[in-house]
């Protein structure tokens, strides 16, 4: 009896032990994780967000390639792509994602984390890294029943929709997209992309119930828009452009710079 | 994940039985892990959400973990690293749902009753995970899960006796790595090299592509009492086995194309018994795995570049498993004896070998709110047992097909079509297994699903298997009327994690 007592205490120790102690082993430096203290082994290829330490320009090699490119050039029309962008705009946009006051879709999903802990420093160095790197280049759209479109994208591009209330893109884009400043580089860029925050500029207002990264049970409704101040202009600008307007200039832009 | 692996691998899985007591203590421990996980703010499995601030949607293609995007791969293969430290690196995950077999009157195989509780609610398994980054090179992911009566199967319990409906918590699907990644010149022919090294318990469970046995669709299965929808139906030694082994090994990916690993397998013994945790061999419902030295795994695989939202994977993979029989047999109708999965390994009688061959691929289409995948894989398994310990032939093949299609559209809504064949030699083992009166394996089933995710981390699905092939006949397969159909099982349930 004593023995068969012994054995259950034995068994529900082990047992316990078994979950503590992977506890203990995974946790026990959470301590010393927060900066300024680094604990960095490898910091030219760390994949650390949250140390000052980490440069620029390894986190931009090490974790944004991942989806944006080595050099930039986004292969996903989910990334948008990155290369020889403005590094001004690249600046505020981080600086914006993570003050989180961009907040379209799928900049809360994927880049209020990424962006949630970098240092202005690391902001200025990564942004250093794209806009460094040769220009997006666009895809070839030959395709016969795409040219009507790609020829009202055009129009768009360089005059505008007056009835509208749509101003010329180049205007502030500049003739060849290439943008300046604050002002981002738009030729080449994945038309996807672009629909998606042209739709984001127009509907200001959207809300979405949701979840944002591991922040599990407690979804929340969001505002779903570019940062409202620096955005203002371009609210206003393509507030009544329709869809197939939209898609028309997405699609010319995209096969800008090829 | 096949986390599930307990449910599909009861025989060879190893657990330790629970008393009330204890099961009441695990929960407060439970209860004490979500309170902490429910008041940290936005910190993200949820783990790994935590650690990267980023939704499930950006590492589970359609947000339909376990399947991973390019990203979620790269994270994988970069061991975990990716992000910030946890305080609590801690997450917790829950399957259970109602789940019934078609005709659960007669007993299909074994002529015992196949599903305790058929068409009510069960809990299938609840885990907690732990790990994630842990230093600038080292990561984890390390799953414990307490399953629901996942030692024992109806039809065992009516034959030999064992324990009925036992619960038990063990060591789940581990991987421990250390991995480093070289970004070089671009202009150069290798310019980027990710390495690394992984402590692993289950053949396959490294693996990054959802193709692969450990992590393929679908996904999770009830538990095994409730019938013979996986477990009853005969697997590969390497789609079959779930965690328990002891394994190391490492892998490279070079310019994120060209993807090489191999791993050596041995018992969970001494300092490495932790990988094969709740195995006890004085239970046997669940005794420990024994194999026979260092059982190799090798995987090669051929990833495409992006092509816009387009993405592609062709692979092989192979491993050779020397096994020890379990000491607990049971009768053939054709008067030998074979092992049955339960009871001490008997290590004196030589082993049962397995030289499994495959092939696989995935095709993906990823562009919100779209997300198309689609997986095969094919394995050739060829089982030597000279000493018939296993099986009634000293030689059996036992060949395996599967295909899956999935769209998500939203992260939201999703539906899935799985097919599964295997085919193989006939024996008198599967007459008494699966109750096929010509003794063959063949079984062939389709695996219809929808979900829905209300939320990121909570999905509802309806899965339905629909065997049109059971051990080897579509009519009357056991000799005594009973049909392929009637083991169609149906599966609604609950997957949800924090």
């Amino acid at each position: 009896m004593k023995a068969k007592n012994m054995k259950n205490t034995l068994r529900k120790l082990s047992i316990l032990a078994a979950v503590t102690v992977p506890l203990v082993f995974s946790g026990c430096t959470w301590f010393n994780d927060k900066p300024p203290v680094s604990t960095l082994e490898n910091p030219t290829r760390s994949r650390t967000l949250g140390d000052y330490e980490v440069n620029g320009k390894v986190l931009a090699q090490q974790v944004c390639a991942t989806c944006h490119g080595i050099t930039g050039q986004s292969d996903s029309p989910m990334y948008p792509k990155l290369a020889g962008q403005q590094k001004d705009y690249i600046v505020v946009q981080l600086k914006d994602l993570r003050d989180q006051s961009r907040s379209d879709k799928y900049a809360i999903v994927y880049m209020w984390g990424m962006a949630r802990n970098l240092t202005d420093k690391q902001i200025d160095e990564l942004a250093d890294y794209f806009s460094a790197q040769t220009p997006m280049y666009g895809e070839a759209n030959h395709s016969t029943s795409a040219q009507a479109q790609l020829k009202r994208g055009e129009d768009i591009f360089n005059n505008g929709v007056p009835t509208a209330g749509v101003v010329a893109c180049n205007g502030c884009h500049g003739p060849e997209g290439a943008g300046m400043a604050e002002i981002p580089r738009i030729a080449g860029q994945h038309s996807d992309y672009i629909v998606k925050q042209l739709n984001a500029f127009q509907h200001p207002d959207d809300k979405a119930l949701m979840e944002m990264g591991g922040n599990t049970w407690a979804p929340k409704m969001y505002d779903l828009h570019r940062n409202l101040e620096r955005g203002a202009a371009m609210n206003a600008m393509v507030a009544n452009m329709s869809q197939e307007d939209v898609e028309a200039v997405a699609l010319y832009l995209n096969t800008m710079n090829r | 994940m096949r986390t599930l692996s307990f449910s599909e691998t009861n025989a060879q899985f190893g657990a330790v039985a629970v008393s009330a007591k204890l099961k009441w203590l695990l929960l407060a421990a439970l209860s004490a892990i979500l309170f902490l996980l429910a008041t940290q703010q936005a910190n993200a499995l949820p783990l790994f959400a935590r650690q990267t601030g980023q939704n499930c949607l950006a590492c589970h293609a359609g947000g339909q973990y376990p399947e991973l995007t390019p990203y979620g791969r790269y994270f994988k293969l970069t061991g975990y690293t990716q992000g910030t430290r946890q305080d609590i690196p801690v997450a917790v995950s829950f399957v259970g749902g109602v789940a019934n077999i078609s005709d659960n009157s007669n007993g299909g195989y074994n002529n015992g009753t196949q599903a305790v509780n058929n068409g009510t609610w069960g809990n299938t398994q609840a885990s907690v995970y732990v790990g994630g980054k842990i230093l600038d090179n080292f990561g984890a992911f390390s799953q414990w899960t307490y399953c629901w009566q996942c030692a024992s199967s109806a039809n065992q319990v009516n034959t030999n006796n064992l324990t009925p409906n036992q619960g038990f918590f063990g060591a789940d699907n581990q991987d421990w790595r250390y991995a480093d990644h070289y970004v070089g010149d671009q202009a150069s022919t290798v310019n980027d090299v990710i390495w690394g090294v992984s402590l692993n318990n289950n053949p396959g469970v490294t693996d990054v592509w959802n193709s692969a046995s450990a992590w393929g669709y679908p996904y999770m299965s009830p538990m095994p009492s409730r019938g013979p929808m996986y477990n009853g139906t005969p697997t590969t030694f390497m789609e079959g086995y779930g965690p328990g082994l002891a394994g190391i090994g490492g892998y490279v990916f070079l310019n994120k194309n060209i993807y090489a690993e191999i791993d050596g397998y041995q018992s969970a013994t001494g300092a490495a018994s932790w990988l094969a945790y709740g195995s006890n061999n004085s239970n046997p419902n669940a005794p420990k795995m024994y194999v026979k030295g260092t059982n190799p795994y090798v995987r090669l695989a051929y990833q495409s570049d992006e092509h816009g939202a387009h993405n592609w994977m062709l692979g092989a993979f192979g491993m050779n498993s020397a096994v020890y029989p379990n000491s607990m047999t049971m009768l053939s109708p054709d008067g030998t004896t074979y092992n049955v999965g339960f009871g001490a390994p008997n290590m004196s009688m030589g082993t049962t070998q397995y030289q499994d061959r495959g092939i696989d691929g995935q095709y993906q289409y990823l562009s919100n709110p779209h997300a198309v995948t689609a997986q095969f894989r094919m394995v050739k398994e060829n089982i030597t047992d000279n000493n018939l310990l296993t099986y009634s032939n000293p030689t059996n093949n036992l060949n395996s097909f599967m295909a899956k299609v999935s769209y998500v559209y939203d992260a939201k809504y999703g539906a899935a079509l799985g097919y599964q064949n295997t085919s193989g030699s006939n024996d008198a083992t599967y007459t008494t297994t699966m109750g096929s009166i010509s003794g063959s394996p063949n079984t062939t089933a389709w695996i219809p699903s929808i979900w829905w995710q209300a939320l990121q981390n909570v999905r509802l699905t309806y899965s339905y298997t629909a065997y049109t092939q059971y051990g080897g006949a579509n009519q009357n397969y056991d000799g005594n009327g009973r049909n392929a159909s009637a083991n169609n099982t149906s599966w609604l349930y609950l997957w949800m994690a924090m």
